[in-house]
């Protein structure tokens, strides 16, 4: 098969980027996508020019390092997948196939196609865990968990923290991300501690790391490739207007009684 | 006050704001329409209808105070609903900076995509709306106070001025299809089990809302009721 690729190229995170193109031929349809960014980078490194950069680990679709969008879809065509597992066979022979990065304010360009996604870690450091003992390990059957609420918490689990949802958001909006942490944990009886303050702590954080609001349009929910819910925002909604409107603010304060 | 403001500082407290006012305004248009159907009852009914809203609690809390109380809270929450969409809206340029060579959209409805446009023509019309029946202005026939069934009558007795209207309930339409589903959505009320029921009742209540305030202004353009010319 033959493309014709449109890729942003960008020096560095000040540089002024543009899209470049390059063509591509002989591209069997078993090829990956970043496969295929290899070979790319293989003539371009041959050409003495700068190879293309890209996010890649473990091209399993598992660990949601890769980051492109694809003809204007997060994560390329094709539903519940991730960059890694997009395969050429899914493009029509001679296509125009335009590849850019995430772009959200809080998802800076390192590089071409390489963003910076610290901003949705500080999200997990701000409220995305739980305390727990350090001491011998528990009996595992000690906490009792429903089987409903376990698996509505594996749902939210399954987020790879890939950013896609925001990549995909016209508002640029990281809530689905945020949302998943918060349910994921909030649903567990190890997350009820912190719950309020997780809820509280995340949300805060997302905004301060320049992520956009809501307005359900669903694209996040469509771009994930763990499919994972949009109920899950209107749950952290819900935790987060419980933890500032009717958590006390001062529960240990004193009353008058006169 | 400090927790309130702390969450008012948040796109999620606003957003909580946006719908709240929101549901707030959508109920108020419910009444309004049920209300604006006494047209079809008659002119004596209409009137009666206007001077019985100035009526309500009357007893309890003297002439007009339940009306005033009724339109302070609308304005107040017109106004809380515009001022957040603004901050939100400014929010989301910002967390936006660089656009997508490719611009592509999947899932979001057409409804969902305006709300922006759809929000700004509906605060056109409110203003547009207020002057002309609350205040008289810009009628081409003069404004008799308490004359609700006449003053209609003769605005959308002929032109373009009752085809307007229909057009801005079809927007009125169209925010609410998004809109009233958003509301639930926001206060994490939707779920897996009830969506398709609230995405249902969006549209359904969206839709009677159009047909009711409709009916009037078409009604009367046509000659199917008035006063006669
Ligand atoms: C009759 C008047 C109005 C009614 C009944 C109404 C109702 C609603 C409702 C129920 C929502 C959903 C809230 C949510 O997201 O959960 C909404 C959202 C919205 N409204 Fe209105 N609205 C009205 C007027 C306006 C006006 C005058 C504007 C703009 C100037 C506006 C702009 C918006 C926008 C942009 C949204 C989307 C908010 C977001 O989620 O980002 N609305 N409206
Ligand atoms: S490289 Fe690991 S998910 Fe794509």
């Amino acid at each position: 098969m033959n493309f014709i690729l449109s890729i942003w190229r960008q020096a560095s995170p000040e540089a002024k980027g543009k899209m470049v193109k390059y063509k591509m031929s002989n591209v069997s349809e078993e090829t990956s996508l970043l496969e295929m960014l290899d070979m790319l980078n293989e003539k371009l490194t041959l050409k003495d020019e700068e190879p293309v950069a890209f996010d890649s680990d473990c091209r399993e679709g598992i660990c949601g390092s890769c980051s492109l969008v694809v003809n204007g879809r997060a994560h390329g065509p094709g539903k519940l997948t991730t960059s890694c597992q997009v395969f050429m066979r899914s493009f029509t022979d001679g296509q125009t196939i335009h590849l850019e990065p995430y772009r959200s304010a809080a998802l800076p360009v390192i590089k071409d196609l390489v963003v910076d996604r610290t901003s949705l870690d500080r999200i997990i450091q701000s409220g995305g865990y739980i305390s727990a003992h350090s001491g011998p390990k528990p009996e595992p059957n000690s906490v009792p968990i429903g089987y409903d609420e376990l698996e509505e918490s594996m749902d939210a689990a399954a987020c790879i923290g890939c950013g896609a949802c925001a990549a995909a958001c016209p508002n640029g909006s990281a809530m689905l991300f945020t949302a998943a942490k918060i349910g994921h944990l909030g649903l567990l009886p190890q997350g009820q501690p912190e719950r309020s303050s997780r809820a509280k702590a995340m949300v805060q954080q997302m905004d301060d790391e320049g992520f956009g609001a809501c307005t359900n349009y669903a694209e996040c929910q469509d771009a994930c490739p763990k499919g994972i819910s949009i109920k899950f925002i209107g749950r952290m909604n819900k935790d987060f207007a419980k933890a500032m409107l009717c958590d006390e603010l001062d529960p240990r304060g004193s009353m008058d009684a006169n | 006050m400090n927790k309130l403001t702390q969450f008012y500082g948040t796109a999620v407290g606003k957003k909580f704001v946006v719908a709240v006012t929101g549901i707030m305004m959508a109920g108020f248009l419910v009444m309004h329409m049920i209300g604006n159907l006494k047209a079809f009852a008659g002119a004596t009914k209409l009137d009666a209808y206007a001077l019985y809203l100035r009526d309500i609690g009357q007893d309890m809390f003297g002439h007009e105070t339940v009306l005033w109380i009724a339109r302070i809270g609308l304005v107040v929450a017109v106004v809380a609903h515009i001022f957040t969409i603004v901050l939100l809206v400014k929010q989301n340029h910002k967390a936006r900076p660089v656009k997508y060579h490719v611009k592509k959209s999947f899932v979001s409805t057409f409804p969902a995509r305006m709300m922006r446009v759809s929000g700004l023509l509906l605060l056109i019309f409110i203003i547009v709306h207020i002057a002309q029946f609350t205040f008289g202005e810009w009628l081409s026939t003069p404004f008799e106070e308490g004359k609700v069934y006449s003053n209609i009558s003769h605005a959308f007795g002929s032109g373009w001025l009752p085809w307007f209207y229909v057009f801005m309930m079809f927007i009125v339409c169209i925010h609410l299809c998004h809109g009233l589903w958003s509301f639930f959505q926001t206060l994490g009320i939707d779920n897996p089990d009830r969506n398709k029921l609230l995405r249902g009742l969006a549209i359904v209540v969206s839709l009677v809302l159009f047909i009711g305030f409709s009916a009037v202004p078409v009604a009367f353009a046509t000659g199917l009721i008035g006063v006669a010319k």
